[in-house]
């Protein structure tokens, strides 16, 4: 009950202030820099990593990466950045 | 490829892992917050590459041995793994830091002397040398710019200042050599003789032979301090013959004296000037003065720089008169005797005195005072004169066939 009223609040609050969702939800950010990069941040953990596909556990479920020649550029604990040639990005 | 620096220096592996088709110990390793970067994926199944810290390996490998994976190490890189290669070769090491001492000894020495400014270059090398200062010394054994400045300016004569600097391994010596100075003036032969007539009172002869004594009455031309000596050799004479000179001034004074003056009482007006038409704007006062003095002061007029085509002109109108003092023969006569000491000192020589005056004559005559003043004076009254050699009397050769 108390977890919702503050989601509700927030997203609330988010939607007066027109602020980005990403700064108060726990939603991921995923950023697609032209065909080569796809910056994930906001991420749970990773789920399968081969040279033609990336999941990614975030809060709103799984996000599919796939491409050809990935590759796993930096890994800290907010952010990953993919690199590689993107095919396509899929939420699921 | 981004730069790692701080990785770098804690220094990293390139693994590969092997039998990992789930890729439990990547999911494991970014679960335990691990520093790794740069996955990839390798062609066959279950085989992938990964950049580890050298912190997180201990972590690599046991993560690895839970899930039963391999791990083959590649690429080295950072510091640890080049201080341990630099560890096995020691003669590269060694070799590096005989460039370093030998760089720093041979820093220490002095390679090159340069001389500047000088036409004789060898001859400032010379007392360099005297002063250890030649391509091949140590520079500790040599002393500071300054102190060998001041020991090049002792030991080299015809230079007249000189600048050492030590740049690094070279020493630059700027030579300015000293110009021979005009020769001193040469005093011909000279006598002393009297000026104008007078009574010696003090003499007073820096070189050459007094002839003349205090109290003797000399006549123009006569010789006060002779330049030919007794031995016959002629001297530049020099020297300084006071005497009293007497003076006789005429003059005439007029009794009376008409002078202009203002008698204090002004007014003042005050105009604008367009162009050259005056405007009085104030003191419109028209004061009944017979004579008068204006003096008048024009200021451009300007605003923030700007002179506008108009002048402020303030006058200032004075009343003039003309006071005619009428003065009396004592009056008249003590003007006149300075007056004449004036001239009298203003005829005699730089050093002159005025001793005594007196009135000889005083005449009051059509309203002016004609007088005869006597002033005696002490003053210098030597005039140099060349002494005019006599022509030699032809000497015979002592030593003939020398």
């Amino acid at each position: 009950m108390k977890r919702r009223w503050r989601e509700k609040s927030e997203r609330l609050a988010a939607q007066w202030l027109e602020m980005p969702a990403d700064t108060l939800e726990r939603v991921p950010r995923i950023t697609i820099i032209g065909r080569t990069q796809v910056i994930v941040e906001n991420y749970l953990s990773l789920l399968e990593f081969t040279d033609t596909r990336i999941r990614v556990a975030t809060g709103i479920g799984e996000t599919v990466i796939s491409g050809e020649g990935l590759e796993l550029r930096t890994i800290v604990p907010e952010e990953l950045l993919i690199e590689g040639a993107i095919h396509g990005v899929d939420c699921r | 490829m981004a730069v790692r620096v701080a990785e770098w220096i804690t220094g990293y592996v390139r693994v590969r892992v092997v039998d990992d088709p789930d890729r439990r110990v990547l999911g494991a390793l970014i679960e335990r917050r691990a520093q790794l970067w740069d996955v990839r994926s390798e062609r066959d199944n279950g085989e992938y590459t990964c950049c580890v810290t050298l912190t997180d390996i201990r972590l690599l490998l046991a993560v690895a041995r839970r899930h039963r994976a391999k791990i083959r190490f590649g690429r080295k890189s950072g510091v640890p793994f080049l201080l341990w290669r630099a560890s096995r070769r020691k003669v590269f090491l060694a070799g590096g830091l005989l460039f370093t001492i030998l760089l720093y000894v041979l820093s220490s020495f002095v390679w090159h002397v340069e001389i500047d400014g000088t036409d004789q270059p060898e001859a400032v090398a010379s007392a360099l040398q005297k002063l250890h200062v030649r391509p091949g010394t140590a520079l500790y054994q040599i002393l500071d710019q300054d102190s060998l400045q001041l020991a090049l300016l002792d030991q080299l004569p015809q230079i007249a200042w000189v600048g050492v600097r030590i740049q690094g391994t070279a020493v630059y010596v700027h030579v300015i050599p000293r110009v021979a100075s005009a020769d001193p003036v040469v005093h011909k032969p000279q006598s002393i003789v009297a000026a104008v007539p007078g009574v010696v009172s003090s003499v007073l002869a820096d070189s050459g032979l007094p002839l003349v004594k205090p109290g003797q009455f000399v006549t123009p031309g006569t010789v006060l301090i002779s330049g030919s000596l007794l031995d016959g050799k002629a001297v530049y004479a020099k020297g300084t013959v006071r005497a009293l000179v007497w003076y006789r001034s005429q003059l005439e004074l007029p009794e009376r004296l008409a002078v202009a003056g203002i008698t204090g009482d002004a007014v003042h007006h005050y105009y604008l000037m367009i162009g050259n038409w005056p405007v009085q704007v104030w003191g419109f006062a028209r004061p009944p003065y017979t004579r008068e003095l204006v003096h008048s002061v024009e200021s451009p007029l300007e605003i923030a720089g700007i002179h506008l085509p108009f002048t402020w002109r303030s006058e200032t109108v004075y009343e003039a008169a003309t006071h005619v003092s009428v003065r009396s023969p004592q009056e008249l006569a003590k003007q006149g005797l300075g007056m004449a000491a004036q001239d009298v000192l203003r005829e005699a020589s730089d050093e002159a005195k005025v001793l005594h005056q007196a009135i000889l004559q005083k005449k009051l005559e059509r309203g002016k005072l004609y007088m005869t003043v006597w002033t005696e004076v002490e003053e210098n009254i030597g005039r140099p004169q060349q002494i005019v050699p006599a022509p030699p009397a032809p000497v015979a050769p002592l030593h003939q066939g020398q």
